[in-house]
């Protein structure tokens, strides 16, 4: 009968998903109402009057088009990477400067390929460029190519550069069999990251993160997230997985509960829902795969990650190992990895999980609580709880 | 202090615009870009010597506030006042910035109904409603709304009463009617998702289907209603079910799709709603003493005309109105066939037991009964 049950529960979510598409158009009663919240730091409307319609007010500012990118990272907004790229796309320099913002919009738009090449093209005209070695470094991290990664962070020979160097090459460290050394360096770095400037601290804090989410280093975990800044998007994700893994359910809707506007924190909030039995889960995951559906319409390929993490929160296993493996060929994050076993485990591929078997063993992946589900064929979602019967995630205490 | 710490405290920084993407990749998946809403729907004034559209538009608070200033007390914060008294200037901008074109003649837009809001993807949509006044059928789009604020803009158009894409535009890409080779593969690909889409969403239709399949796991013997023993003979009534509805309504579609037939739109859909509940009855109490095979035919003429409707109202040429009419009637196929794949192998699996019987069957046409009633009240007054 079991399924009946997921048929049912599909034409519901069918259902609830199709009012949501659907939605009637809607006066507000109240003129105060409060519709929309702007990001803080948005720029002013264009148009003030008819007359400005004509006229072109097009800003070519490496500075401003620098700050988008940067916004659409730390707040997970895709507009201002389209505005960033509207920007570039009315320049016609070519100095280093602005190709780096080409590089980085390219990046942050997953056309990985295209970014590369630009990147390699700037250092071809400055060899020793360090966002050029950066980047290139970090962007072959993303794809697991960690060998080559750690040539460019090598690269990085100026020794004003030592933080950064010293970063990048302990990054791949951890991800790459020597994560214990790594977290040395990475401790020494997170020691003077105060007195860096705020986005090298926060590169600094989130290998930490990864490494302690990896390795399930609960005194590293407990460090990093005193001291990280709490509010953008790639620290609430960091967090909201620490406490996934810890099974730590009722936190991660506290974190997360104002965030269901950011896809990639939308998800997690669903899968805590989903394992504290919410309701809100329903409406979550049919809000989720409205914005799926205009991807789709869209035909933007950049969420294959997201996507397949829907896929396996709406039970669709087939198709999020599909779309997992997928979007393997394209990055080889932690958390892709994570997803690409689930899928492949609950799908029972052995194709799949030979794939990632492989994949460890080439690049020494550290990563000791995936192994062992790998190894056992089962999923334990919490990672880092005791064994069953001593178990006592926030499940257990009153709320 | 150990050595890498002395090593770094040695030097300064000056490099501080690095690593402002150095993890990019995991941040940036939390999307919901920029996107617009276009319906576009010819409206029933059809003895005017020019062609009127209704049109909807539709475009996200955040979009708007980068070219109107809806939060004039600047708290970031936009409520419904602030977007309200910018109402004259959001019509000037839709005027300015979307222009449809008749024969290389700009449409008016006129008729503007009160700015209203709507939701999607949890986002809120400022909601716009108004006439387009056009000499001949929409032949071109030049839609400039974010040209050069936002690359990543989009346009999704869609047409009559359906929500289905029909094109997806950039800022100054693909005008609506360009006849480039990828214009016909892209109109074939959208008619078919229509035509699923438009199935699967046709409430109408679904329940159709449901009233001519349900009897068909059933054979009639002297007022009793007994199980078949074979599930082949059971799936060929099904499948000569499917091919009749199918046979007939093409024949109607084309004919109305074509122009070449035209019949009001309110009377076949109440017409449609009618021949559900007589379906229906039919079930309860057999008034036609013929097989679901020619009910099904009939009511399939009838249910052509239905479809039609939906691409009547497109501003296409001929010759591509033919591609989107085959490709949409494909996707209606597709689309039933998905339908009864989902309901029959239910029917099959449970045409022995009592629940099928009373619920599934004998409720199910009553409440099928219902529903066709009210919808014909709706429709026809």
């Amino acid at each position: 009968m079991q399924w009946i049950k997921q048929l049912i529960g599909l034409l519901c979510l069918l259902i609830i998903s199709s009012q949501l598409l659907y939605a009637t158009p809607f006066i507000p009663k109240d003129d105060q109402q409060i519709l929309e919240t702007l990001p803080s730091d948005s720029p002013p409307a264009r148009y003030l009057s008819s007359d400005d319609f004509s006229s072109s007010k097009n800003t070519n500012d490496p500075e401003q088009t620098s700050q988008l990118l940067e916004r659409a990272y730390l707040q997970g907004d895709p507009r201002a990477l389209g505005q960033a790229r509207a920007q570039l796309d009315q320049t016609t320099d070519q100095s280093i400067e602005t190709l780096m913002l080409r590089a980085r919009a390219l990046q942050s738009d997953h056309k990985f390929s295209e970014a590369k090449e630009l990147l390699k093209q700037i250092l071809s005209k400055d060899t020793a460029n360090p966002d050029a070695l950066l980047t290139l470094s970090s962007l072959l991290v993303v794809q697991g190519q960690f060998e080559e990664a750690m040539g460019y962070c090598k690269k990085l020979n100026d020794s004003s550069l030592s933080v950064y160097r010293a970063a990048c090459e302990a990054q791949i460290q951890s991800m790459t069999g020597q994560i214990t050394q790594a977290k040395q360096t990475l401790n020494e770095l997170a020691a003077i990251a105060p007195q860096l400037d705020a986005s090298t601290a926060r590169w600094i804090y989130l290998i930490q993160a990864d490494a302690a989410l990896r390795s399930q280093d609960t005194s590293l975990a407990d460090e990093v997230f005193s001291v990280i800044d709490a509010q953008t998007v790639p620290a609430l994700m960091a967090r909201a997985d620490w406490l996934l893994s810890n099974g730590e359910y009722q936190e991660v809707i506290q974190l997360l509960k104002t965030h269901t506007d950011k896809d990639a924190l939308l998800l997690r909030l669903i899968t805590a829902q989903i394992k504290l039995r919410d309701p809100k889960s329903k409406q979550n995951l049919a809000l989720m795969e409205e914005r799926i559906e205009v991807w789709q319409i869209r035909k933007e390929n950049a969420h294959m990650r997201e996507q397949a993490t829907y896929a396996m929160l709406a039970n669709q296993i087939d198709s999020a190992l599909q779309l997992a493996r997928n979007n393997w060929q394209q990055q080889r994050e932690t958390a892709d990895i994570e997803i690409y076993t689930k899928a492949a485990i609950q799908a029972g591929s052995q194709k799949d999980i030979e794939v990632i078997r492989q994949f460890i063993k080439d690049t020494q992946f550290e990563y000791p609580a995936l192994e062992r589900d790998l190894r056992l064929g089962k999923i334990s979602d919490c990672l880092n709880c005791p064994p069953s019967g001593m178990q006592t995630s926030s499940k257990d205490k009153p709320l | 202090m150990s050595a890498l710490s002395r090593r770094i405290w040695s030097h300064s920084y000056r490099y501080l615009t690095l690593l402002l993407l150095a993890m990019t990749c995991t941040a940036l998946q939390a999307h919901e870009s920029s996107t617009a809403y276009l319906n576009l729907q010819t409206s029933n004034s059809k003895a005017a010597a020019n062609i009127n559209y209704n049109a909807k538009y539709e475009l996200s608070l955040r979009d708007l506030a980068l070219l109107v200033d809806i939060d004039s007390n600047q708290d970031h914060k936009v409520s419904w006042i602030e977007v309200k008294s910018q109402t004259p200037l959001i019509k000037q901008l839709i005027e300015s910035q979307v222009k449809l074109e008749a024969g290389a003649q700009v449409c008016d837009m006129t008729s503007f109904a009160p700015l209203a809001i709507n939701t999607r993807g949890g986002f809120n949509y400022l909601y716009t409603d108004f006439e387009i006044n056009c000499a001949t059928s929409i032949d071109n789009l030049d839609y400039q709304i974010l040209a050069g604020i936002d690359a990543n803009h989009r346009l999704i158009l869609t047409g009559a009463s359906d929500e289905t894409p029909l094109q997806v535009l950039a800022v100054g890409e693909n005008p609506l009617g360009s006849g480039a080779e990828s214009g016909w593969l892209s109109t074939a690909t959208n008619f078919l998702k229509s035509g699923i889409h438009h199935l699967l969403i046709g409430w109408d239709h679904l329940l159709f289907l449901f009233v001519l399949l349900i009897p068909a796991v059933y054979l009639r013997k002297q007022k009793a209603l007994i199980a078949v023993t074979k599930p082949q003979a059971a799936l060929l009534e099904v499948f000569w079910i499917a091919t009749s509805f199918t046979l007939a309504h093409s024949i109607t579609l084309s004919l109305a799709a074509l122009q070449i037939v035209s019949i009001p739109a309110r009377f076949i859909e109440s017409l449609i709603a009618l021949s559900i509940a007589f379906a229906a009855l039919n079930n309860l109490v057999p008034l036609l003493r013929v097989r679901a095979v020619y009910l099904a035919f009939v009511f399939g003429l009838i249910h052509g005309f239905g479809f039609a409707n939906v691409l009547v109202d497109l501003p296409l040429a001929t010759s591509e109105r033919v591609l989107a009419l085959l490709s949409f009637n494909i996707g209606i196929e597709l689309g039933q066939l998905v339908f009864i794949a989902l309901v029959f192998p239910i029917a099959l699996l449970l045409r022995h037991t009592r629940f099928y019987k009373t619920i599934i069957f004998y409720a199910g046409s009553v409440v099928s009964i219902l529903i066709a009633l009210w919808w014909f009240f709706q429709r026809a007054f």
